[in-house]
């Protein structure tokens, strides 16, 4: 049976990560829970762009996972070739993360918005575990595994599936049996 | 192009960033392949066209610059990006000069990117369909083929050669059918008019009072239904080629209206006062006794003069049989295409029929039947049940070169056909008795067919 794990690594909104925890239920089908980690991610830390790097992360806990996970953290996420990444995972992977760190409106000088955060949170932990699911990005603009590079781009699409991206993410997963 | 159709290689010594922009273009759905340095990137292009290409500028061995020219002389429209360090931005700037569309530096910013790339392949797509539109509009321009090996039909060529880069009005002369619009076409075609249009009209398919609006356009009001302004083909025609088909078919009234804007390239919309200019050569076309009609009455002796200055009179089909055979294969190679059919040719005695039959319709009769007999045929030849020719039409008179006993028998035989073989009703317009035809067909060897 598969599921989904929620991991929150400095990530310290809680309440917003369980109201989204019964939102990733019903939108993957698949039993979600919330778990805690030990992991320290400040050796992942990269002092010349103080930001963390998201696939050395991903690769820490890579071998660990048998499940499903989204790792959540509110810190500035980066890979090598990129300036920042909202979220990153592997096609067919079994890790995903998702940052908060650029979803929130302070990052753009706007005041805050808990409901704005929470869509856009939900959608990029749907759109990450997308690729999870072996889904690449989608010409669809409001499918939620569109490509979207800026914040604008998150809003502008939906937190679900197309229909052809829905039936492709369930037989993957199935055919994948975590 | 899709997404799925643009093909992106990554050239850059660094793994990571091979890697990462490799599955990060992958997940955009590019077909995407990396090289980790010139000579890897130089292999891959001798097997397969990029559509865009992510140099890295710094590269052990041959740089980015080098490998941009090399690329370039390979796909002068290849798309190149050039990937650089803040370092190297200068040497990124002689890049662009040397014609790479842009440069991104490491590391980069997602949206840039993502935009950057989709920018680029809708330049690679707009210069792919550039070259697909230039080499159709080639092909546009490309003179009709005349066919035929006759002396009439060489001839007929070397008056289009000699009238097409004049201005002159030129008049087709010839039996409905014969080629008189590719003629048109043609003389267009090798004008320096090329590149305008070559408009048509067919006078004779419209009334007096539509052909007037048609030729000199109308002004809204002009008359009840002239709900817009419209231009004439007079006007559409500036810069190019006016056709008029079937000239002595138009009314006096228009004639008059002809002859002066042909004259002075000036005429007015119907409803108008406005005097538009129009830079327009005349070819005009007829299949009727434009001298009679002149005689008559019927067509005004100064417009026949007018458009009389250059005549190409293309003769009808059965006084140039010796152009059937080339014609034939010429249908039969359009058609063998158009129908997906593997016809290779057509029968000798099949041509023969056709080289003797009358062909009131012409090349377009000749065009038909080759067409019809392909639809029907089974073999890999056309043969003669497969024509379904006007036996009426067949030539009352025979081939100069026949003998008298070679006439005798295709005269039976037509005879024979003429009346679905029934041997009775054949000997009594022969004038003989069965007895002397069955005798006959035997003696030249002829069958009776099994369809009959």
């Amino acid at each position: 049976m598969s599921k989904i794990i929620l991991v929150p690594l400095q990530f310290d909104r809680l309440a917003l990560l369980k109201s989204i925890q019964s939102e990733v239920t019903k939108i993957t089908q698949l039993p979600s829970s919330i778990e805690n980690h030990d992991l320290n991610i400040d050796i992942f830390f990269d002092s010349q762009r103080g930001q963390y790097d998201a696939l050395r992360m991903i690769q820490a806990l890579e071998g660990e996972k048998t499940f499903l996970s989204i790792l959540l953290t509110n810190v500035d996420l980066f890979i090598p070739i990129f300036t920042f990444v909202f979220g990153l995972a592997k096609l067919n992977g079994n890790i995903g993360i998702v940052s908060t760190y650029r979803l929130e409106n302070k990052f753009y000088g706007l005041p805050d918005n808990n409901s704005l955060l929470k869509e856009r949170v939900l959608k990029e932990i749907i759109h990450e575990y997308g690729h999870l699911a072996g889904l690449r990005h989608c010409s669809q603009f409001n499918c939620v595994m569109a490509s979207s590079t800026s914040a604008d781009e998150i809003d502008i699409k939906l937190q679900y599936f197309c229909d052809a991206c829905q039936i492709k993410s369930k037989i993957n997963i199935a055919a994948k049996g975590v | 192009m899709k997404i799925s159709d643009t093909k992106i290689l990554i050239v850059d010594d660094e793994q990571i960033v091979r890697e990462s922009l490799a599955s990060w273009f992958e997940e955009d759905g590019y077909f995407v392949d990396t090289a980790k340095d010139a000579v890897e990137a130089l292999n891959k292009l001798a097997k397969t066209r990029w559509d865009i290409y992510f140099l890295d500028i710094k590269m052990p061995g041959m740089d980015g610059l080098e490998l941009q020219r090399r690329i370039h002389e390979i796909d002068k429209e290849a798309i190149i990006i050039i990937i650089t360090a803040y370092a190297s931005v200068d040497t990124a700037v002689q890049a662009l000069k040397e014609g790479a569309f842009d440069y991104v530096t490491k590391p980069f910013d997602p949206d840039a990117l993502s935009r950057l790339t989709r920018n680029a392949a809708k330049q690679r797509k707009l210069s792919i369909e550039n070259i697909e539109l230039k080499g159709s509009l080639e092909s546009l321009t490309t003179p009709p083929e005349i066919i035929g090996v006759s002396q009439h039909i060489q001839e007929i060529k070397e008056l289009i050669n000699t009238v097409a880069n004049t201005n002159t009005t030129v008049m087709i002369r010839g039996e409905s059918g014969t080629g008189k619009e590719l003629v048109a076409q043609a003389i267009h075609a090798q004008s320096s008019r090329r590149f305008s249009p070559l408009v048509e009209v067919n006078c004779g398919a419209i009334s007096d009072t539509l052909l007037e609006s048609e030729l000199f356009g109308h002004e809204k009001g002009a008359f009840t239904g002239a709900l817009y302004r419209r231009k004439g083909k007079l006007e559409i025609a500036n810069g190019g080629t006016l056709f008029l088909d079937e000239i002595g078919t138009i009314g006096s009234k228009t004639q008059i209206d002809l002859l002066r804007a042909i004259e002075s390239k000036e005429f007015t919309r119907l409803g108008g006062n406005e005097k538009i200019k129009s830079d327009f050569r005349v070819i005009c076309a007829t299949n009727t006794n434009l001298e009679e009609a002149v005689k008559q009455g019927g067509f005004r002796e100064d417009l026949y003069y007018r458009l009389q200055v250059y005549v190409i009179h293309i003769k009808p089909l059965r006084e140039r049989p010796d152009d059937i055979p080339e014609l034939v294969q010429y249908f039969i190679n359009k058609y063998k295409v158009k129908m997906n059919k593997p016809i290779e040719g057509i029968d000798t005695e099949a041509l023969k029929m056709l080289m003797q039959y009358s062909w009131k319709g012409n090349v377009r009769e000749l065009e038909n039947a080759i067409e019809r007999a392909m639809v029907i045929t089974q073999e890999r030849k056309i043969q003669k049940k497969d024509f379904l020719l006007n036996q009426s039409q067949q030539l009352p008179s025979f081939n100069n070169q026949l003998s008298l006993t070679e006439v005798e028998k295709v005269h039976i035989l037509n005879v024979l056909e003429q009346n679905q073989w029934n041997i009775s009703s054949a000997a009594k317009i022969l004038g003989i008795d069965r007895v002397t035809i069955y005798k006959k067909l035997k003696k030249y060897g002829i069958k009776r067919p099994q369809h009959v």
